[in-house]
């Protein structure tokens, strides 16, 4: 027997696993953590009741700032990244919905008009992707550190100086 | 105890470190001879240097013998600018100098951009020779910086360095004889104050590309022929490869063609990270990477 024939079971036995977990989950209705997107969605968590308005509810519709995240809690998760850099100019809102450990939807404002964004938001849905967060520095132990290239004394001071004259 | 030499060169900060115990004269000696192997391969390559080899060609048309070096790394090039179509060129010199990456740094553009000429039109390539057919600025920064990190490498492995990190501005290249891994974060590019995942690195070289530092108005050090504009969708790119040139060289490429043609070439893992902060790439499924979701 050769290798596709042997998978095709496997992958048979795979499914069926993944569907009694789903089914197991919606008849408990546990809000436990599903890795489905549509058994996530029929475990939609109890509206805690709001006091006198001043604490939100632990609900899909909890607004969380970018730099408070974990452990990250189901909601809508805002982040406006501007770039740390000279030309400044170039910003992005993201929101991401998280449910149950796991991103749901996400929505990414970029330039009007610009069908970019649009673009890759298709593309997240179509493609195996991952929604990124990231971890302070501080608190992972790192040797090194990879990503644009550090420059050198003379590019800083160069960009340094086309960023007051940006602002006179 | 092991050493460390720091230094500035080719518009980056150098940081080699080496794991193996050496006397203090051949450690001197070899951090002598570091800065100047990186120094002439500067002298020779500079796009920002008027007296470089490569200035010499770029202004003037004619037939020159290449450097010992020269073939590996303009061949690759000659290969990629193939598989991207021409959108990762080495004639793409003029257009960033225009942008305002010129030798002053002045970061201000002159000019509207103009396409780059076509490899053909300008480079006839032998494993000896090169032939200039007319005037371009050539610009090989794409794969300059991860060649000489070989470079520099391979210098400490022929004097008996097993273990060692040769890291220019975070493209580093990690051998280790004792098998031991090193942790290299992953910059977040649009907070530096974070990283969005740690590769463990051994025996293999690691190249990240992002706008985020290289950056002016609207450019970056990426300028796409085809758009005249830099990228946007993508904010990073890391690569894992054998070599520091092969990785550095295709975190440009991805900006350009697709990774499984890439993939159908050359040895190699990836990551690319996405404006809406998705990632994707086959070193998801590494297990030498921790991503922070």
């Amino acid at each position: 027997m050769d290798k596709p024939n042997l998978l095709k079971p496997i992958g048979a036995v795979v499914l069926v696993i993944v569907i009694a977990i789903i089914i197991i989950a919606i008849s408990k209705k546990t809000a436990a953590p599903i890795y489905s997107g549509t058994a996530a969605a029929t475990s939609v968590p109890a509206v805690t009741k709001e006091t006198d308005g001043t604490l939100g509810t632990q609900t899909a519709t909890t607004t969380v700032k970018s730099k408070s995240t974990s452990p990250y809690k189901d909601g809508s998760y805002s982040a406006s990244g501007s770039y740390m850099s000279p030309g400044g100019l170039d910003n992005v809102d993201v929101t991401a919905t998280l449910k149950n450990g796991i991103v749901t939807d996400v929505e990414v404002v970029g330039r009007p008009g610009d069908p970019t964004s649009q673009r890759y938001q298709d593309k997240f849905i179509a493609n195996y992707k991952v929604l990124v967060i990231g971890k302070s520095i501080d608190s992972v132990h790192l040797d090194k550190v990879s990503g644009s290239s550090l420059t050198s004394g003379g590019f800083n001071a160069a960009i340094e100086k086309i960023k007051v004259e940006a602002k006179a | 105890m092991s050493s460390q030499f720091n230094f500035e060169a080719i518009g980056t900060k150098w940081k080699i470190d080496i794991f193996d115990v050496l006397e203090k004269e051949k450690e001197i000696g070899l951090e002598q001879a570091i800065i100047d192997r990186v120094n002439l391969f500067d002298s020779v390559y500079s796009r920002f240097r008027a007296d470089s080899w490569l200035a010499r060609i770029s202004g003037s048309p004619g037939t020159y013998d290449l450097p010992p070096d020269g073939f590996k790394l303009l061949s690759l090039y000659q290969n990629l600018f193939s598989l991207t179509v021409g959108r990762m060129t080495p004639l793409i010199g003029q257009t960033l100098i225009d942008a305002g990456y010129d030798k002053e740094y002045s970061f201000d553009q002159k000019k509207a951009l103009s396409t780059p000429p076509a490899w053909n039109d300008v480079i006839e390539l032998s494993p000896t020779h090169i032939i200039i057919k007319r005037p371009a600025q050539l610009d090989l920064g794409a794969i300059g910086k991860g060649y000489i990190i070989d470079i520099i490498g391979e210098l400490l492995e022929s004097d008996g360095v097993g273990s060692y990190c040769v890291d220019a501005g975070g493209d580093m290249r990690v051998r280790n004889a004792k098998g031991e891994a090193l942790r290299v974060g992953l910059e977040h590019p649009l907070d530096t104050t974070k990283v969005i995942g740690v590769m463990q690195v051994m025996n293999k070289s690691i190249a990240g590309s992002s706008g985020n530092r290289r950056k002016w108005k609207h450019f970056n050090h990426i300028i796409d022929p085809a758009s005249l504009s830099s990228p946007k969708n993508i904010t990073a790119v890391w690569v894992v490869a054998e070599t520091t040139m092969l990785a550095d060289a295709l975190t440009t490429a991805l900006y350009f063609t697709s990774a499984d043609i890439l993939r159908g070439h050359y040895d190699f893992d990836y990551l690319i990270l996405y404006l809406d902060m998705s990632a994707e790439g086959s070193l998801l499924q590494s297990p030498m990477l921790e991503l922070y979701q």
